[in-house]
């Protein structure tokens, strides 16, 4: 089997036999992103150092130092996670040149363990979206099927691991954006607690909801990457200090007993047959395992997507309000004062989406609309929290579908925004709350395209979401990591 | 609900032209109109947060100047330049 389809835990494994070297594998993957990045379109920018990252870590290797389990195993990151020397443009073109001067915590994990990293991955313009079509510089196609949409805003991510393009990479979720799309292109996509992962070098967009997450072919690898990226940060004021020791050593299959919670409110018409019928099926798996399932409401659920567009929305009318073509980013050429430069940079440097999301998070903010919805919104956010916290007094975990269809195809929302945002749906409760989330693939349309199931967990529940999602995983014999691309849709940039 | 478009526009400094406002105009017309639906919380008299912030203090990092000033749309004698503001 070609070396770009194993999983990092396989590839971990024959590294420290010695089977394999890190640059046969990152040469795997450089051939084959050669061969299909053209039709895929995952990347923003690839790094040009993979096959010099790769034979440093080899050449440690052989003089018997002592490596992280990941060392020499490729890595993306989305491009709104701070890479040191190479672009973080968030998909916009008001950050089309930016260079940041320093690494984010999580790529400094990265480093510091010797993963090689690949590339900075495409996203909808600063992670608003459901598809990767906002991006400003080239749309991503799914895997699976290139007429489909990758989901978003972390489709780059998704695309690239599916398609063997890299092994693993970190995106950001936010509302959803590392669950969507890992649903969507078949990966394991896993939305830590608030607090878990630093955020420091993440370019913000919500800050009391974004997240850094893990996009990866299994539970395994995600148990891996979670335990290298979790730790407590300084330079983080929501870092949550404690301790965090490595996630999944046991491999634990067994699940007898588990209380698992499945909310009315997550059934419900908006959600497509297929989906409901898949992520049915896999409960009863899981009651076939011993779990003790049992039906629960979650009634705040219907405020769900309300509240978290305007909370969003209002934290980045405010996040993005730093873009102004002064000390960084895009500057109009022609401007008559300072404050037509601000106004010029940031009208041509925006997409429609972003300045639609300003545009709400300002209303909502002014004067004499503050108590009609950011307060509503706000309170609305209480309730849904505590009562998720309520539910997990008598659950372990809570399983929902992660969303209420399988991909869709380009453009077939682009008269319908508002319906992606309802569709938000099953995801956004656990960003609200500050719980983890992980979605894995539990079926497959008729078409071939796969569908996802959301497990959440209370607060810092990592390893019991992950020895469930792990058992689930081993119990269907495995995921399957990268079925044949069959590329039906033609090339993914060519934009319509 | 009508919704002032042109002076949201301008206190989030963005400009349209006159399709684009169309647009942005129905748009979020039809947004706020679906977001309007939220729990009555006339009981809760104040907004907690749902979020623990430390308490300590956050360390910061400092940049060499000159890696800063790499990534400014103008420089001139080593300052970030802008237009004229005062005459």
């Amino acid at each position: 089997m070609a070396l770009y389809k194993k999983s990092a835990a396989e590839l971990s494994e024959m590294l420290k036999k010695r089977e394999c070297s890190s640059a046969e594998i990152c040469r795997s993957i450089v051939e084959r992103t050669q061969k299909i990045e053209g039709k895929i379109g995952a990347y923003i920018t690839l790094c040009d150092d993979i096959m010099a990252q790769a034979e440093r870590i080899d050449n440690r290797r052989a003089v018997g130092e002592e490596l992280h389990p990941l060392a020499g195993i490729p890595i993306g990151l989305k491009d709104n996670i701070s890479l040191k020397g190479v672009k973080n443009t968030c998909g916009s073109r008001i950050l089309e040149n930016y260079i940041p001067p320093y690494d984010a915590y999580v790529t400094q994990k990265l480093k510091k363990a010797g993963m090689i990293i690949t590339g900075k991955l495409n996203m909808d313009e600063f992670a608003m979206g459901s598809s990767t079509e906002n991006s400003y510089f080239k749309r991503t196609a799914n895997p699976i099927n290139t007429a489909y949409v990758p989901g978003g805003s972390s489709g780059g991510c998704t695309a690239a691991v599916m398609s063997g393009e890299t092994i693993m990479a970190l995106g950001s979720d936010t509302g959803g954006s590392v669950r969507q799309p890992s649903a969507f292109c078949g990966a394991v996509g896993f939305k830590p607690t608030y607090g878990r992962v630093s955020r420091y070098g993440l370019t913000a967009f919500a800050s009391s909801l974004d997240q850094i997450g893990t996009v990866c072919r299994d539970v395994s690898d995600t148990a891996l990457l979670m335990s290298l990226i979790s730790g407590y940060d300084k330079m983080d004021m929501t870092s949550a200090n404690r301790a965090y020791p490595g996630l999944l050593k046991n491999n634990k299959t067994e699940i007898s007993g588990l209380r698992i919670g499945i909310p009315y409110e997550y059934f419900g018409d908006e959600i497509s047959d297929k989906v409901k019928e898949s992520v049915r099926s896999a409960i009863k798996l899981f009651e076939s395992m011993g779990a003790n399932v049992k039906n629960i409401s979650l009634p705040s659920t219907k405020y769900a997507v309300n509240a978290y567009y305007i909370i969003s929305s209002a934290e980045a009318s405010s996040n993005l309000a730093r873009y102004d073509g002064v000390r960084y980013g895009f500057r109009a050429a022609e401007y008559d004062s300072l404050s037509d430069m601000y106004l010029k940079s940031r009208s041509i440097g925006f997409g429609y989406e972003v300045k639609r999301r300003m545009m709400l998070g300002t209303f909502v903010l002014s004067c004499g609309y503050y108590d009609k919805y950011y307060k509503k919104a706000y309170n609305a956010r209480n309730l849904i929290k505590r009562e998720l916290l309520t539910a997990f007094e008598d659950c372990d975990i809570i399983i929902t579908p992660t969303y209420p269809t399988s991909a869709f195809k380009f453009g077939a929302h682009r008269d319908n925004s508002l319906r992606l945002y309802s569709d938000d749906i099953c995801t956004v409760p656990a960003s609200l709350a500050g719980i983890p989330a992980i979605s894995i693939p539990c079926g497959i349309t008729k078409e071939g395209l796969p569908i996802g199931m959301q497990l959440m967990g209370k607060p810092f529940s990592e390893e019991l979401l992950l020895s469930a999602a792990y058992a689930y995983e081993k119990n269907t014999g495995g995921f399957d990591y990268i079925s044949e691309i069959t590329m039906k849709g033609g090339q993914a940039n060519d934009r319509t | 609900m009508t919704v002032d478009t042109k002076h949201i526009a301008k206190l989030a400094y963005l400009e349209f032209n006159e399709d684009e406002m169309l647009k942005m105009q129905k748009d979020m017309e039809d947004i706020i109109e679906m977001v309007s639906s939220l729990p009555d919380t006339e009981n809760c008299p104040k907004i907690v947060n749902a979020l623990q912030l430390r308490t300590d203090e956050q360390e910061k990092e400092a940049f060499d100047r000159e890696e800063i000033l790499l990534n400014a749309p103008q420089v001139c004698d080593g300052c970030i330049a802008v237009p004229k503001t005062v005459g």
